[in-house]
């Protein structure tokens, strides 16, 4: 039992020293007074540490996720990205359910894949337009001394796309969040609804043992 | 059982249990699978998601040279009981209402 809790703490690893702590006695409490002694007791019961793990993990992700915005806007976009992470391997965890899961993974990935695009194409135009600015200030300071009013022109609308563009980051970085929010919770809506089929089957199979 | 059971209602069971006496880990488990089928792994989140929530607190006391913690509903965890009773009771009557016994064809 001590080897399975030690291995369940040492891939507890992202949590705080703190909270790691409390889900560790509280699984070692557990396994003593369920009174599973061997190791293979302990994953009959609890399923591999791997498992055991990831489910917590998971949890902390989702609870966070549900937590009000405004604790943890800021890491935001890391934390979205962790959750899809340990959303897929929560779901590979479970023997019965990996064709499921890597089907569904499969779908999170498109989804991530469409979403990856979507936030390049974001980010290409952004740069294409500040080139174009760019080029029209370069145009301009070139143009000012042989035709001077031609020249201020491209100058004023080059600053000005450039401008424009500096203005408009925050509304980049908010659709660019936007989408990396929207895969999250597809997948967090996906796990929600496979994960409860996992207990009533993982159920069942144990016991079948 | 293809019907699962939703957090809130699983929190509403937990707090039943415990308004009637305080129960440890293992106890509060079996406690509950004696009436549904949860996983193992379900009822640690539950109760951290409770004493976060406030609904309930622990306590630990000792047991065979080592501690066992308790968990005791609180003042505000017996309110939230009886609102989660109260829900339940309207989603049931609902639900009966489309497929209960005294709807035979």
């Amino acid at each position: 039992m001590n080897d399975y809790i030690e291995e369940f703490q040492a891939l507890l690893g992202q949590l705080s020293p703190e909270e790691r702590d409390e889900a560790v006695d509280f699984y070692r409490e557990y396994l003593q007074d369920g009174g599973y002694a061997s190791y293979d007791d302990c994953i009959r019961e609890l399923g591999t540490p791997h498992q055991l793990a990831r489910k917590v993990l998971a949890d902390y992700s989702i609870r966070t996720l549900d937590a009000p915005m405004s604790q943890q806007s800021r890491q935001q976009p890391k934390n979205d990205v962790k959750t899809i992470w340990l959303i897929i391997l929560a779901l590979l965890s479970t023997p019965v359910t990996i064709p499921l899961a890597l089907a569904l993974a499969g779908v999170i990935f498109a989804g991530i894949a469409v979403s990856g695009s979507l936030i390049i194409a974001v980010l290409a135009i952004f740069f294409a337009v500040v080139v174009v600015g760019i080029t029209g200030f370069v145009v301009g300071l070139g143009t000012l001394f042989s035709s001077f009013w031609t020249g201020i022109f491209y100058l004023g609308m080059g600053l000005m796309v450039i401008g424009v563009m500096i203005m408009l980051v925050p509304v980049f970085k908010a659709v660019v969040n936007g989408l990396i929010r929207g895969i999250t919770l597809f997948s967090k809506w996906i796990y929600n609804k496979i994960v409860p089929k996992n207990r009533a089957e993982r159920k069942g199979k144990g016991d079948q043992k | 059982m293809a019907i699962q059971i939703s957090s809130e209602l699983l929190d509403g069971c937990v707090l039943g249990i415990l308004n009637g006496q305080d129960y440890y880990g293992y106890a509060l488990t079996q406690k509950v699978q004696e009436s549904i089928s949860v996983s193992e792994s379900t009822m640690y989140p539950v109760l951290r998601r409770l004493k976060k929530n406030d609904l309930l607190t622990t306590y630990d006391e000792p047991y065979q040279g080592r501690n066992r913690r308790y968990y005791k509903i609180t003042p505000e965890g017996k309110r939230q009981f009886g609102i989660i009773q109260q829900e339940w009771q309207e989603f049931k009557q609902g639900i009966d209402n489309m497929l209960g016994d005294d709807q035979n064809e």
